[in-house]
């Protein structure tokens, strides 16, 4: 089974932040206080929606008839994805 | 039950314009032949004589109407609004009354409304029958029904059609119904 990778805190909730890298190579360890990623900072859901995006080459009409929903419905869900990630301020 | 409140959410706007411009054609020939006429979105009435060309141009007057209502309110909220959504939305909003104009099958509305034009006296207005007073009931419940089911039909399906979320996005709506409401009674 391939490991799922915690971006919240099991036990607050809030985001967590790299605090650690290791090379699997040479065994050399980073230490510090790295901010997630853009992409990893969005819920499983968003994530999904962005790779499904660029799987159907940015077409919002090509993902609507590939999920089963309107174009309206689609449109709504990448407006409020933008509107998210704005709010993240990166 | 989903679908049926929100078509918007799930079919494409192509297939969902042939559905209601087939169901527009059927409902304004059941109307024709029902006697019943629209003046405004959210009115039907009936009379003892039609022509076809009033009914179709005031079933097509209604839908214009209400596709400027949601497409100028939809606009405001979100720039992204389509016409042909809206378009789509006010045509689907008028089968509820489709449904409707089959409760004048026994001429009960158009009987009244020509007593209506001869009479002075109130009292000859008064179903005379309880055949019609089953009618004029069951078809005063079913108007407030219908009424209900557009307002939750806009409700969903305009939350789709503008992304409106907030309570104001709804209040512009009415805002731009009222207006456009009033305004028609002195254009027409």
């Amino acid at each position: 089974m391939k490991a799922k990778l915690p971006t919240l805190c099991p036990s607050c909730e809030e985001l967590l932040s790299v605090s650690q890298l290791s090379c699997e190579h040479c065994q050399t360890i980073v230490q510090g206080t790295y901010p997630l990623p853009v992409f990893l900072e969005l819920s499983p859901k968003e994530q999904e929606f962005i790779l499904r995006f660029f799987l159907a080459s940015g077409s919002l009409k090509e993902m609507a008839s590939q999920l089963g929903v309107s174009y309206p419905t689609v449109r709504n869900q990448l407006d409020d994805m933008i509107q998210h990630i704005k709010d993240l301020d990166i | 039950m989903k679908k049926l409140l929100n078509p918007i959410e799930f079919f494409g706007e192509k297939k969902l314009l042939t559905i209601n411009l087939i169901v527009f054609i059927a409902g304004t020939t059941l109307a024709v032949f029902m006697k019943a006429t629209f003046g405004s979105p959210i009115d039907l009435h009936f009379a003892s004589e039609i022509s076809v060309l009033n009914t179709l141009l005031s079933n097509i007057s209604a839908i214009l109407m209400m596709t400027a209502i949601l497409f100028i309110s939809g606009k405001i909220i979100n720039l992204k609004t389509r016409f042909i959504d809206c378009l789509n939305l006010s045509l689907y909003l008028r089968i509820p009354y489709y449904f409707l104009t089959f409760w004048n099958i026994t001429g009960t509305f158009s009987d009244m409304t020509s007593k209506l034009l001869n009479q002075n006296s109130i009292t000859e207005l008064l179903p005379s029958s309880t055949i019609d007073m089953i009618v004029i009931t069951s078809f005063s419940i079913l108007s407030l029904i219908a009424l209900a089911l557009k307002a939750l039909i806009v409700y969903f399906s305009f939350k789709t059609i503008s992304n409106a979320k907030k309570i104001a996005d709804y209040l512009i709506l009415v805002g731009v119904f009222l207006t456009i409401l009033i305004l028609s009674l002195f254009l027409f």
